[in-house]
């Protein structure tokens, strides 16, 4: 028997997946804040009581994510960009076989693309720059006042999104600004901003070389507003997992539990 | 009038007004220092590396003795002329009796104050460079006579004008498109009116004999730079990339036959260590081609990021490494003409540089030194703003995608708050160059 564990600290979240023989039984999720060897801790705790278990009997952890090398617990740490290709093809698609990756996180936007046998070929990912970042919607919510759960039913109730046209989450920000002192009415800024979102990330994916079946993960996959701008940019539908914000958790997750059968039978 | 002609007109000089007041400039200079210490102190926790790496250490830390040297060479008259890209013929300098030194820059807090007179929209490389000299932060810089530009990108170009209002400036005029003979015949004539220059500045000829000895040592130093850079094609690899920067970095000022004579040690105590079994990097460990915006002294971001992420830099083809020695001078003909024709030809016809038209030979270069060095992946740096590399990388980047030749892009500056996404980048292109095997 063994028990392993995959930790993805995000810049916004910290996630954990519980592999119990290389199932997944148990995961958490919290928000990162400043102290993210803290936040890994309590979310590792959290999941580890959910199957009943403590620290003690993990065998093998796996860190990735901004914060991978912050914590200091683990075995081995892997990027996020290695455990989302790894998580996403263990879950698959109800549609067919996963060939890109379209992963909108709190400050990293990526595209990956995988060949025929699950293996990347290549990936991008945003500037330094918060544009087009889950962090993006997060502040612009904020300046209007609107809860994110309405902030998306408004967003797909417009009928008439607005273009905005700036690049810099600080300059879109006093363009959304400029644009409630002119009255247009919120829901055609929000939607104009995720149709401006969804061109960025999909520009971003065509130039990685996008293709179909492509598996949408990330906390911005939760987002059915950014789904659609997505898909509508791209021209064909996207496939969200049932928990798109642990899947680079679970990817770490099976690398662990790979790397200790290894051990294991050595 | 004709010696008016030599020089670069600017009938409009300006001052600058950057208030740079001596502290601050300690200021600058103690962390160029501390910038370096830090570089080897980086490159020190590499097991296994040769020993005699630490003469280059040494005087990329300390130049005193060779501005000492300097300062003596001019108190007998001799001149001291700084120099710029890879372009500028070495061999007629030296045998002009003068001394070249290059002058550009990777460091990152000269680039605030040389913002007054260089617009904030220019690659790091050019903003530095200005800043480093013109804020005095280089001390070698004081000593050069006279500074050689060529106008190769548009930053060079615009930098020769801007460094005029403060110093005595010549252009050498670059062709686009080399692979015209109009442009080689105007080339050869710039070389000719370089030569012409350089006899009006120390009012002596310079002799057949002359130039064909320095045509012969620097023959010489092409010669040991790529035997240096050849070991790194075994399995095993005796010396990192890091490594072969710093030494080629140092020949931007050193004197080139102690420098031959240096490197020359530095292969034969590599070469031992290969019989010896000492290696600094095992078979398993993946091999990267670095290419792109050349890297300058302290800039190390990407090379210790990605040596330092398990991987190693095998080859380059940067004209501040692996391209800097790269191109002999190879003449049956000793006379004047025939040597004027082929240092012509030796500076811009074998030259993978982005300023020109064509980039098909430098793409053969890269596909050449990954057959040779067995490179897994490339590492394509950019230097924002410097756009003849970044047009470039789309070219490359969809060729070597049909050829399955894995490569990244990593666009950055000379600052480290980008260091984390880098590092992330390039561990990510590291485990999917592991994970292809």
């Amino acid at each position: 028997m063994s028990i392993v564990a995959g930790v993805d600290i995000g810049s916004t979240t910290a996630k954990v997946v519980i592999l119990k023989n290389g199932k997944p039984v148990a995961s958490s999720i919290t928000y990162t804040g400043a102290d993210c060897n803290a936040a890994a801790e309590d979310v590792l705790n959290e999941s580890l009581g959910k199957i009943g278990a403590d620290k003690e009997d993990l065998d093998y952890t796996v860190s990735t994510g901004y914060g991978r090398r912050a914590i200091n617990f683990g075995n081995e740490t892997i990027t996020e960009i290695s455990a989302n290709a790894k998580g996403a093809v263990f879950l698959g698609s109800e549609n067919g076989q996963i060939r890109s990756i379209i992963d909108i996180g709190g400050q990293d936007t990526k595209a990956i693309i995988l060949d025929s046998s699950g293996k990347i070929t290549n990936f991008v990912m945003n500037d330094k720059c918060a544009a087009g970042t889950g962090r993006f919607l997060d502040v612009i919510a904020r300046s209007l006042e609107e809860p994110m759960e309405n902030f998306v039913k408004l967003a797909l109730s417009s009928k008439n999104p607005v273009t905005i046209n700036s690049t810099c989450t600080v300059f879109a920000e006093s363009e959304v600004i400029s644009l409630i002192a002119k009255k247009v009415p919120k829901q055609d800024i929000i939607a104009g901003l995720h149709k401006s979102i969804s061109r960025r990330v999909a520009d971003l994916a065509k130039t990685a070389g996008v293709m179909p079946i492509v598996f949408f993960d990330g906390g911005g996959a939760k987002n059915p507003a950014l789904k659609h701008g997505i898909e509508k940019e791209l021209g064909y539908e996207v496939y969200v997992p049932e928990q798109p914000q642990i899947v680079v958790a679970l990817g770490a997750a099976i690398f662990a539990h790979e790397k200790f059968e290894r051990q294991q039978s050595q | 009038m004709e010696e008016k002609e030599m020089e670069f007109e600017n009938r409009y000089p300006f001052e600058a007004k950057i208030q740079v007041n001596e502290e601050k400039v300690r200021e600058i200079r103690d962390n160029y220092n501390k910038i370096s210490s830090f570089n080897l102190e980086r490159l020190r926790k590499v097991k296994n590396r040769a020993k005699s790496i630490a003469y280059f250490e040494n005087i990329l830390l300390n130049k005193a003795d060779r501005i000492k040297e300097l300062k003596e060479f001019k108190a007998r008259g001799g001149k001291v002329i700084g120099v710029f890209c890879i372009h500028v013929p070495e061999e007629l300098i030296y045998a002009s009796g003068c001394v070249p030194i290059r002058m550009s820059c990777g460091f990152y807090d000269t680039i605030a104050p040389a913002e007054e007179i260089i617009p904030k929209n220019t690659c790091p490389l050019i903003k530095s460079s200005v800043g480093f000299n013109f804020l005095k932060i280089n001390p070698l810089y004081e000593l050069c006579d006279v500074v050689i530009i060529p106008t190769s990108c548009d930053g060079k170009k615009k930098m020769a004008d801007i460094l005029s209002n403060y110093h005595r400036v010549w252009t050498l005029e670059m062709p686009n498109d080399r692979d015209i003979d109009m442009s080689r015949e105007k080339w050869v004539k710039e070389i000719k009116n370089l030569k012409e220059k350089l006899e009006r500045l120390t009012g002596k000829k310079i002799g057949k004999k002359n130039l064909k000895e320095w045509i012969k040592i620097l023959h010489k130093r092409t010669a040991v730079a790529r035997e240096l850079f050849s070991l790194r094609k075994n399995k095993k690899v005796t010396i990192n990339g890091r490594d072969s920067y710093l030494v080629l970095q140092t020949a931007f000022f050193d004197d080139p036959i102690r420098w031959i004579n240096q490197v020359e040690k530095l292969v034969n105590e590599l070469k031992a260590n290969i019989q010896k079994n000492i290696f600094v990097a095992g078979e398993s460990v993946p091999r990267i081609i670095i290419t792109g915006s050349p890297l300058i002294w302290p800039n190390m971001k990407v090379l210790h990021t990605i040596e330092e992420s398990g991987a190693i830099v095998v080859a380059d083809d940067s004209c501040a490494c692996g391209q800097y020695f790269y191109n002999p001078i190879e003449l049956e003909d000793w006379s004047m003409k025939a040597m004027i024709e082929a240092i012509g030809d030796k500076y811009l016809l074998p030259v993978v540089c982005p300023i020109f038209t064509h980039s098909d030979d430098r793409i053969d270069r890269l596909l050449e030194l990954k057959e040779q060095y067995k490179a897994e992946g490339v590492v394509y740096h950019i230097l924002r703003l410097c756009q003849v590399f970044d047009f470039e990388y789309i070219k490359i980047s969809k060729l070597f995608e049909k050829k399955s030749i894995p490569i990244i892009k990593i666009e950055t500056e000379y600052s480290e708050e980008d260091a984390g996404q880098i590092k992330t980048r390039i561990e990510a292109f590291i485990e999917m160059l592991e994970a292809r095997r």
